[in-house]
């Protein structure tokens, strides 16, 4: 092939071909969109106010130094684009996992990027009624301490409470501890009527969950956990000796996902796998009557087919016998004409002395030749009985052989039988073993009542329970107690805290709104199945005031909710989404037989269902908006999920959970933006080195760099300070920046070549998959890098991404 | 495919045409073609006006094809009359002990000043992007 700046682009557009990333674009303006309105640099989403914003934005991080080894690209003025390594730090900037920390307020009055992100904090806990690029002020201030009316032990300085209020995760086990007057004297009430009209978008609440959640009549106070603890011992020991017994019910990786999922639902789901080794039994004994049937059905034949052979052998040896005898007759008849000879020989000598008559002398003479004549023709019938003997012998032996064979395959018919009636008694043993273990785990699991009031009567003030939700709430129904709670102030907050865990750990898409909508229902209900340890039935009950239930209060546990989720954060080991793109790539790329496409049908609809949500979302004002780009919790809840999650992937399952559009948004995003750096690393080793700006006087200046980067540069004389200007960005353009995308690029090659020589196929999806997984590894390093960089120069900003820079073995 | 084979392409296995692997392999046959001299470099900027008058007629053409300055180099050696003012703006060269010699000419005017920026940018986006190269390398053969 020839090698000319055309072949070459060729090549590169061949490697990462447009149609392939196209999709993957999609969605990413939005992205930059967002995060630049979440910080107040754009007020409404309008696209043509990019290009200002981002220049503002630029301004305000170069101004703080925050990424000191990268050059902004300011002479894309009119761009509405972001470079990957922008992009990142924009999206950090409004994470709320405690990713990024300020070390320093800003003075009052000023508005700059720390101003914009305190600001942006302090509105999604809803502390900040102000626009977000208001100047910094004693607003800001107060509203940095508005916690302080019902959380104690708060840190004093505005600063850390600036950072707290960044880092949700550490928020929630804060006031789980310090609540004034503690969480455990206090319980959320809202009211909340199920949704009855669906948007495009909206999930109906399913009926299960509305179940699961009602109120149980017989559900007294009596705190019933000790019993439940009981009976799951019970039951787990029935499982145990279960298991033991049929240890081939439970296959390896199946016991390490059971290991994963809540108590109650891996009892479900062992009963699940119980009723389906009842099925495979019932299947093999099927099998077993088939297989017996399809020996039923050759064995006969074949015995049949031998009688036939039989009786054709038979019959020739019948026949042959036949043959025997009556030659053996002849020569019987005359053997026994051979004793008449004498006496045949005295008759004519009689009869010659007699004179008797010349007749009679020549038929005497005549009988006597031929009684001397028999022993020729005895010999000559021993000759013809001789091959009527061997033949027969040999059917003799072959009647032998044919018989034995029909008496082999009948016993073998037999024995067939007889083992097919052995082997189903067997399984139907076993069937009924299971069956029995089934119906006793079956009766036990829907004896442990799930008592909400149980387990509040636990985790609440003895005293507040008795007197106050006992009293009031339980047996009183007092409106006017539940309506009080639910408008206070506090927990209006804790319901919105609630939204925001939530949307940080990849549940929630609504709007940040303190209301419980159907959303927040199935946000509270994926958070029960994905999260270990939490109990929806725990967490909320309804106290219908109608029959139909669809009107009333709902009760939220809030004392158990936070305990439960404090205990998960703490227990959080440090994923970063680089372990959610590698276990991605094992679980989902790797056993994929076409490895053509990054995804398949389900992760493009979830990918276009995120954009199309985002841009229709974005166009309202005065929300919070649903997409959240922050990375550390969502990375742990989808790395704990990601098995079910790959399963939900491989299933065309309609309803796609967010959980589900989260971890494609984030496996998609990471290959694009890895992918655009490995795209400008690959032109910038292999693409066209010439760059030209056209002069008005329809010339052009033109630079022209070697492979090894000898210059040749050509200006025309006549060429304005703007035209040399525009060439000069240009040039910086080319060369600025290089060096993350070109580390990326020789680490890709080698990762490529390695496998090239091994001849190992690189398939689209694969390489795609480790560009992204390269890239995010790089990035986080990066980050971590200026973090530390900043620190040495006494920057006030750090990066806290310490986590991040520790990510786990593959 | 490549037709030199035997040049220098024994590092790279013969793979499915059109895979992957195969666009690939002759990305890294370009590598191993290429010669690269990365002790020193050199760094050009010329100025000036060309005309090339080239008679098309005979062919059908035009009369005169003017050619622009900055394709002059595509041109060089064409038949026909030129009018061209070729000057040096600078020139320098940077030894792998970063020795440089720089030569600037005198009196490029109107934009002299101008355009030495002009060559310093060139100069040092060359060097960074042959910085960022050499790390290229690095991780490629860590």
């Amino acid at each position: 092939m020839s090698d000319t700046p055309e072949d070459r682009d060729a090549l590169i557009a061949a490697i990462i071909p447009a149609a392939k990333i196209e999709k993957l674009e999609l969605g990413r303006v939005e992205e930059i969109l967002q995060p630049l309105m979440d910080l107040g640099y754009i007020s409404k989403a309008d696209t043509r106010l990019i290009p200002m914003a981002i220049r503002l934005f630029r301004k305000d991080y170069l101004e703080l130094n925050l990424i000191p080894e990268f050059k902004p690209k300011f002479w894309l003025s009119h761009g509405t684009d972001l470079e990957s390594e922008e992009l990142s730090l924009l999206h950090t900037l409004i994470s709320l996992d405690g990713d990024f920390s300020i070390d320093l307020l800003p003075k009052s009055g000023t508005v700059n990027l720390l101003s914009r992100v305190i600001h942006y904090r302090l509105s999604i806990h809803h502390f900040y009624a102000l626009p977000v690029d208001s100047p910094f002020s004693r607003i800001s201030l107060n509203a940095l301490n508005k916690l302080k009316h019902w959380v104690k032990n708060l840190p004093k300085a505005d600063l850390d409470m600036a950072n707290l209020l960044g880092d949700i995760p550490a928020l929630v086990q804060h006031i789980e501890k310090n609540a004034n007057g503690g969480l455990n004297k206090r319980i959320v009430v809202f009211k909340y009527q199920k949704a009855k009209v669906f948007t495009r978008f909206s999930v109906p609440v399913p009926n299960e969950l509305m179940e699961e959640v009602v109120e149980d009549e017989e559900d007294d106070e009596k705190d019933n956990e000790t019993a439940m603890l009981k009976a799951e011992t019970e039951i787990d020991e029935t499982l145990n000796k279960l298991q033991s017994t049929h240890g081939d019910i439970f296959k390896q990786d199946e016991q390490e996902e059971l290991k994963d999922s809540r108590k109650n639902r891996r009892r479900r789901k062992q009963i699940v796998r119980i009723s389906g080794m009842m099925n495979q039994i019932l299947a093999e004994m099927h099998g077993i009557s088939d297989a017996a049937s399809e020996a039923g059905a050759t064995i006969p034949e074949s015995i049949h087919r031998l009688k036939g052979i039989q009786n054709t052998l038979n019959n020739e040896h019948k026949s042959l016998k036949k043959q025997i005898s009556t030659v053996e007759d002849a020569i019987k008849k005359l053997e026994k004409n051979k004793k008449k000879l004498n006496k045949k020989e005295r008759q004519l000598h009689r009869k010659i002395k007699k004179n008797a008559p010349q007749s009679e002398i020549q038929q005497l003479k005549l009988e006597i030749t031929a009684i001397k004549n028999a022993d020729r023709t005895i010999e000559q019938l021993e000759i013809k009985k001789s091959p009527f003997q061997v033949q027969s012998i040999h059917i003799e032996a072959e009647l032998k052989n044919v018989n034995k064979k029909i008496n082999a395959l009948q016993n073998r018919f037999d024995n067939i039988l007889k083992k097919r009636k052995e082997e189903i008694e067997k399984r139907q043993g076993e069937l009924k073993e299971l069956h029995d273990q089934l119906k006793i785990l079956q009766g036990r699991v829907e004896k442990i009542k799930f008592s909400f009031r149980g387990k509040m009567k636990k985790v609440l003030d003895r005293r507040y329970y008795e007197e106050i939700i006992k009293k009031e709430v339980f047996e009183k129904r007092n409106r006017q107690f539940l309506e009080e709670v639910s408008q206070d102030p506090f927990v209006i907050y804790l319901t919105r805290l609630i939204q925001i865990f939530q949307w940080t750990n990849g549940f929630y898409y609504g709007k940040i709104d303190n209301e419980i909508g159907d959303r927040t229902f199935n946000a509270l209900d994926d958070m029960s199945t994905y999260s270990r340890g939490l109990r929806l039935k725990f967490i909320l009950t309804r106290l219908s005031e109608n029959h139909e239930g669809t009107r009333g209060f709902w009760i939220l546990n809030i004392k158990y909710l936070f305990a439960r989720l404090s205990q998960i954060i703490a227990e959080q080991s440090d994923i970063t989404t680089v372990n959610v793109l590698e276990e991605y790539e094992n679980r989902f790329i790797k056993n994929k037989s076409s490895d053509t496409s990054i995804g398949n049908e389900v992760t493009d609809r979830a990918y276009s269902e995120i954009v199309e949500e985002n841009q229709s979302d974005i166009r309202e004002s005065g929300i919070i908006r649903r997409i959240y780009y922050g990375i550390k919790s969502i990375a742990n809840t989808i790395f704990n999920a990601l098995k079910e999650l790959i399963n939900i992937l491989r299933s065309a399952i309609q309803e796609l959970i967010y959980l589900v559009k989260n971890l494609v948004k984030i496996v998609y995003k990471e290959i694009r933006e890895g992918m655009r750096k490995f795209k400008e690393g690959m032109q910038f080793l292999f693409g066209r080195r010439e760059f030209e700006t056209l002069t008005a006087n329809g010339s052009a200046i033109l630079t022209k760099y070697d492979f090894d980067f000898d210059t040749l540069m050509l200006v025309p004389e006549e060429v304005s300070d703007v035209e040399l200007r525009q060439h000069t960005a240009l040039l910086y353009r080319f060369s600025n920046n290089l060096d993350f995308a070109l580390v990326l690029t020789g680490n890709i090659l080698k990762w490529v070549f390695r496998l090239i020589n091994l001849g190992t196929p690189i398939g689209w999806a694969r390489l795609a998959i480790r560009v992204a997984i390269r890239y995010k590894g790089m990035i986080i390093k990066w980050l971590v890098r200026l973090g530390r960089k900043l620190a040495q120069t006494f920057v006030s900003i750090k990066y806290d991404l310490g986590k991040l820079s520790n990510p786990r073995p593959a | 495919m490549p037709d030199n084979k035997n040049e220098k392409t024994e590092p790279f296995p013969t793979v499915r045409e059109g895979s992957l692997n195969d666009k690939f392999n002759s990305i890294g046959q370009q590598i191993v073609k290429i010669a690269v001299d990365f002790t020193t470099l050199n760094v050009t900027t010329l100025t000036g006006h060309y005309d090339h008058i080239i008679n098309t007629k005979e062919q059908g053409g035009k009369n005169k094809v003017r050619t622009k300055f900055h394709d002059f180099t595509k041109e060089l050696g064409k038949p026909g009359a030129v009018d061209a003012r070729i000057k040096l703006v600078a020139h320098t060269h940077v030894d792998f002990d970063h020795d440089t010699i720089n030569f600037v000419s005198e009196n490029v005017d109107p934009n002299g000043d101008f355009l030495f920026d002009l060559h310093s940018a060139a100069l040092n986006s060359a060097k960074s992007s042959r910085s960022a190269f050499i790390r290229m390398l690095k991780e490629f053969v860590r």
